[in-house]
């Protein structure tokens, strides 16, 4: 896989909201791209994962809170 | 071969070879000259940077959590003076943890810990520019984390990330490259977001600056439902004429189509962007 279309491949799962899937892929996929990323693209990924990672971090915060809620009313 | 450094514009892309540039840096600006004497040898010296950097990872390599914790402290310090100093305090943070694995570098999660990646800032370390990036990194999650987030920020963030992500990358910018003299790597992610708000304060007639720091008063999950009010009271504060609710509206759905998470992919147009911001002026 190039650079171009591991890249790609990861912002369109972020771009779909499929943020658990777009770091999942990247760490999947990272050993397979050839040649390797050049530190641009690297920053460039970083930038996509923080974004997905950020996403997640909200989604585990979410839950977590209804599981506080939860525990409360029990 | 002489390259063009590359400035504040955010419709330049950059260089495909931008990791191989030299470095452009230039000194700090008036309004850090304040930064007690440590903080501002680390803002001012790329050596400084490195060494306080190098600090972290040696004691990550030795293993002492301690100590790498005291240098992540010492370059937060240095972090937050120029914030405050800028008027863009970073608000409550219960921990400042490292993190490793994950490529992204940095992190501000909800329960206000701001995570910095030890194995990005080791990458980093190997290129001239990778101190700059890890610092606008750290100023980029430090503006994640102005204020706690609001409750249903997700709802924002999963449809239309560019609102926040924009308007932190927008003011590690101005921090970073414009006021701390740093060069930065700047990938495309954030591209499309930045563009926007410039032509949007362009074509609303305000000032840029003004409009992200207006913008950085509301927490994470609420930049966009306040994006039309800071535009309007920008423009009443110039006495331009207030928005009519009918421009509220059509500035709110531009806004929506601007800063839509699905333009990552997408590269910036110039010419476009201001058509849509007009079209909604009249």
């Amino acid at each position: 896989m190039t650079p171009d279309e591991y890249l790609t491949q990861v912002r369109e799962l972020v771009a779909s909201s499929q943020h658990a899937e777009a770091l999942a892929f990247a760490d999947d996929h990272a050993a397979a791209v050839e040649p390797p990323l050049s530190i641009v693209q690297e920053v460039s990924l970083g930038d996509v994962l923080h974004i997905a990672a950020m996403a997640v971090g909200m989604d585990e915060d979410a839950a977590r809170r209804r599981s506080d809620k939860t525990a409360e009313v029990a | 071969m002489t390259r063009l450094v590359r400035g504040d514009d955010p419709f330049d892309r950059g260089d495909p070879a931008d990791d191989t540039r030299p470095a452009s840096r230039g000194p700090l600006s008036d309004d850090l000259q304040g930064l007690a004497d440590a903080s501002r040898h680390i803002w001012e010296s790329l050596a400084e940077r490195l060494r306080f950097i190098g600090e972290v990872l040696d004691a990550e390599t030795d293993g002492d959590i301690p100590r790498m914790q005291q240098g992540l402290g010492q370059i937060d310090t240095a972090i937050t003076e120029a914030l405050d100093l800028l008027g863009l305090p970073r608000g409550p943070i219960d921990e400042l943890a490292p993190a490793w694995g994950k490529r992204y570098a940095g992190r501000k999660l909800p329960d206000c810990t701001l995570q910095i990646n030890i194995d990005i800032m080791r990458r980093m370390s190997a290129f001239e520019r990778g101190p700059d990036t890890t610092f606008r990194t750290w100023v980029h999650e430090s503006i994640h984390g102005r204020q706690p987030y609001a409750d249903g920020h997700r709802q924002e963030y999963d449809a239309w990330s560019g609102y926040e992500e924009g308007l932190a990358e927008a003011l590690s910018r101005l921090v970073v490259r414009k006021h701390a003299g740093l060069d930065p790597i700047e990938p495309r992610d954030y591209h499309y977001f930045l563009p926007a708000y410039q032509t949007l304060s362009e074509a609303m007639k305000i000032e840029y600056e003004a409009l992200i720091r207006a913008l950085w008063t509301r927490p994470a999950g609420r930049v966009r439902t306040g994006l039309v009010a800071a535009v309007d009271d920008l423009r009443r504060a110039q006495s331009l004429p207030p928005l009519t609710e009918s421009q509220r509206v059509s500035i709110a759905r531009a806004g929506d189509l601007s800063f839509a998470t699905v333009n990552l992919s997408r590269a910036p147009t110039r010419t476009t962007m201001l058509t849509l911001w007009r079209g909604r002026s009249r």
